[in-house]
């Protein structure tokens, strides 16, 4: 049995980004809004991966049943409720929800989860009975854009259960490119889930021969590609302004590569890209302004690189430096 | 001489003696037989996903997004004492010499253990480490820098207590034989992004193949495509690489070609996935020739890498395999598994003693795993590699006494009870530890962490629910977690 989700109601959502025409009578709020919220804001760490405090809200069962602590909603009392007193809380306030490094609700969105509590929190309440004010329904048509808009583009919505037809769907604009390069390339370009549309390739085993040229052919998946590991490959400087449109990038690695500071330059605007590893690549100390400036790097590797030391002194995350030989152990220390 | 009637009709009587039953009930349409040959053979796997059945190593996207892309799992044969290394139990210090209390012996049955045995304290000093400040004993510098990356599980338990059916529950999920190994099930699942090179490979050191024997690699029922390649411990890692003097590459070529016909014929008309297997390694054989020697070829390495690893190319080591295994996982391996024999600290003989034999084994480990694990990190590849350490249970907090007799070296028995596993990379929380033993270290008393539960949240790194990696073997929908209910360890995902 395939559950559907119900995430794809979200293009039954009426109008796009700016538009905020009435909504659709057959659309529930928490179909039409609340799941998408909860899904977008809380699922990462309260979902069907992790449950933080034993608390999920990814299906309507779980969100009902709330955390060790008791229920999250209380209907009719949005002020009562643990879901919105953890998001109206300061952000300075450990209890504040999501954490403070994590993106943050808008204002219109706690306001919409508040109406619908104070509505009666039900599953079945349509949008049209919560009579919303004209502030709020304006926000409700910007939602759907406004949600998409956090994740890295390329990125799918998280998506647990999926039919096939709705997978197809979402590759098809990709997917002869990426057969063609799939038979070209054996083994080194998979799409990311067996649900998604994101896309790894490896040169693992290609090495080499994999040049320039070869990159050239994944232009049209620049928005597909989340990891790109060009490690060992012939790949150089002369693809820096392509690399730079791989606006999906979560993780690029090309260590033992002649790739250099040009490259670096080109990444400046990556939004998403988190992992970098240019370890015994051709990147100098002149990259390390640059490298400062990619938004949501959490690792760096520049071991063997002529950047190394500049980029320690900068504070960039490259993890402890490898230490020196260490004396071995007496051979038996009896405490 | 017979005339070509004569060798027609030999040829028929072969082809009919090679129907057998399984044939027929394919030919049937429906029935065990039908089930089995359409779920090996292709078609779509139990996630409804599509397998070209030409191509069973050809990479597959996982179920979900995955934490983890390949594993390397270093497996210390004979299991080694947590008791020395990373459990640490003061209490049991002061206990040290004294006659082991009742309650630890009523209803317990030991491989070796029998009167009453004197419990036995820490051997080596230990001393809090690391941002998270996980208790170590002195033994392992080398990878005590980068305790704070590790997870540590301090509340594993098994059901088995010899060495062979314990192994082989770690590892295929049953203490008994015929079942697919973890990497088996994981290559099923993923395939392998290098078509160069097998997807399994497996590294023996130590002296000595595990008490399991190769059974601990085996595909069981899955297609024995599936199973892990054993790579020589000395000399050439694989042998017959490079064609005979008088054969050249093109000639190669066109004899497997024509013997690829004849195994597609052959597949045609009776349907058996294991020619399938056959036609597949064949040609993996032919484009290993050229990648696996570069791949296998420890001399590339620099001066400095050697100095790191403790490496000697051509010697039979644990830290060639470690560096081995970097270079296997930088080429896209999905599944590399290590076993390093000797770890069976009874106090039998000096080699086995915990004062003598244990701490030449951690010397022979720390310094490989310790350059392994910076060579991973340093190169962007710990993120998507999960690193696995442990043996196959754990061992007592009472010094041995085999038939009541004080042994001659200080050691300690199996214990299947409770013993550490450390995970690293691949999306398990860095600097953590996980569950509790008593103070003792003899009972788990917080999260107790099954075999099956540990393999439940491996194949979940991988991006798999263990329900969904499964394939219908007689009557059952087998999985490497078996029938138990099953728990991940969702605690130490990061």
């Amino acid at each position: 049995m395939r559950r559907r989700t119900i995430s794809l109601l979200l293009a039954m959502l009426p109008g796009g980004a700016g538009a905020a025409a009435a909504p659709s009578p057959a659309v529930t709020a928490y179909e039409g809004f609340v799941a998408p919220i909860l899904r977008a804001r809380c699922v990462e760490c309260h979902g069907p991966d992790k449950q933080k405090a034993r608390l999920a809200l990814h299906t309507w069962e779980a969100l009902v049943r709330g955390s060790d602590a008791g229920p999250v909603i209380a209907a009719g009392r949005p002020d009562e409720s643990v879901l919105v007193q953890r998001l109206k809380l300061p952000l300075d306030d450990e209890e504040h929800m999501p954490p403070s490094d994590h993106p943050q609700p808008a204002a219109a969105e706690i306001a919409l989860l508040e109406r619908w509590i104070a509505q009666g929190g039900t599953r079945e309440a349509r949008v049209t009975e919560l009579n919303l004010p004209p502030d709020l329904l304006a926000a409700l048509g910007q939602l759907s854009g406004r949600l998409a808009a956090l994740r890295p583009a390329g990125a799918p919505e998280a998506r647990w259960e999926l039919d096939d037809a709705a997978v197809s769907a979402a590759r098809a604009p990709v997917a002869s490119v990426v057969a063609a390069l799939q038979r070209r390339f054996p083994g080194a370009l998979l799409y990311e889930s067996r649900t998604g549309t994101a896309l790894h390739f490896t040169t693992a085993g290609l090495g080499a021969e994999f040049g320039d040229a070869e990159l050239s052919l994944l232009e049209p998946l620049r928005e597909h590609v989340v990891v790109l590991d060009l490690s060992r490959s012939g790949v150089t400087d002369a693809s820096a302004g392509l690399l730079g449109r791989f606006r999906a990038l979560r993780t690029l690695r090309a260590a033992f590569t002649r790739l250099g500071d040009p490259t670096v330059a080109a990444l400046v605007g990556l939004p998403a890209l988190e992992h970098l590893t240019l370890h015994a690549s051709g990147v100098t100390s002149a990259s390390v302004p640059n490298l400062r400036q990619l938004p949501r790097l959490r690792t760096l590797r520049l071991g063997e690189t002529a950047a190394e030391g500049a980029a320690r002194v900068a504070g960039l995350p490259l993890g402890p430096p490898p230490d020196p030989a260490l004396p071995a152990p007496a051979p038996n220390a009896n405490p | 001489m017979r005339d070509l009637d004569g060798l027609k009709r030999e040829l028929e009587h072969t082809r009919l003696t090679a129907v057998t039953r399984r044939h027929f009930l394919r030919h049937c349409g429906t029935g065990l037989g039908a089930l089995w040959l359409a779920t090996t053979a292709g078609a779509v796997d139990r996630l409804g996903f599509a397998r070209a059945p030409a191509e069973p190593l050809a990479p597959l996207p996982p179920q979900f997004p995955a934490k983890a892309k390949r594993v390397i799992y270093l497996h210390m044969a004979g299991a080694p004492s947590q008791l020395e290394l990373f459990d640490y139990k003061p209490v049991l210090a002061r206990l040290d010499g004294q006659d082991c209390p009742p309650s630890f012996l009523e209803g317990k049955r030991f491989a070796f253990i029998s009167g009453v045995p004197k419990m036995l304290g820490p051997q080596f000093p230990f001393h809090p480490s690391g941002q998270a400040g996980a208790w170590i004993s002195d033994r392992l510098p080398h990878f005590e820098r980068h305790i704070d990356d590790v997870c540590f599980v301090r509340s594993m338990r098994t059901d088995e207590f010899n060495h062979a059916p314990a192994q082989l529950m770690l590892h295929t999920g049953s203490p008994r034989f015929g079942h697919p190994s973890l990497g088996s099930w994981v290559t099923y699942g993923l395939g392998t992004e290098n078509q160069n090179l097998p997807g399994y490979i497996v590294l023996v050191s130590g002296g000595k193949t595990p008490d399991g024997g190769k059974s601990l690699w085996g595909s069981g029922f899955l297609p024995s495509v599936y199973q892990g390649v054993q790579c020589r411990a000395q000399g050439d890692p694989v042998l017959f690489l490079s064609n005979p003097a008088d054969v050249s590459r093109p000639e190669r070529r066109r004899v497997l070609d024509a013997i690829g016909d004849i195994n597609r014929e052959q597949h045609a008309r009776h349907g058996d996935p294991e020619t399938l297997t056959r036609i597949a390694q064949y040609e993996l054989a032919f484009r290993m020739q050229v990648s696996a020697s570069e791949a296998m070829d420890l001399s590339r390495e620099t001066a400095a890498v050697h100095a790191r690893y403790g490496t000697q190319p051509g010697a039979e080591s644990f830290a060639n395999n470690c560096l081995l295994a970097r270079r296997l996982a930088e080429r896209g391996v999905r599944f590399i598994q290590l076993y390093h024999w000797g770890w069976d600290s009874h106090g039998a003989s000096e080699s086995e003693a915990l004062t003598t034999g244990f701490p030449k084994r951690c010397l022979e480990v720390d310094q490989p795993i310790g350059a392994l694990l910076s060579d991973l990190k340093e190169r962007g590849l710990l993120e998507e590699t999960l690193v696995i350490w442990g043996g196959e249970f754990g061992r007592t907090p009472m010094r041995e006494n085999r038939n009541g007799q004080e042994m001659k070296f200080v050691g300690r028995d199996h214990h299947p009870g409770a013993f550490t596993v450390w995970l690293a990379g691949g999306g398990v929380k860095p600097g953590f530890s996980y569950g509790a033993t008593d103070e003792m270290g003899y009972n788990i008393v917080e999260n107790p962490v099954e075999v099956r539960d540990l393999q439940a949240t491996i194949i979940r790194l991988l991006g798999f629910d263990h329900h969904k990696l499964s394939l219908p073997f007689q009557g059952l929908d087998q999985k490497i977690t078996g029938v138990k209910p099953t728990r991940i360890v969702r605690e130490i995902i990061a």
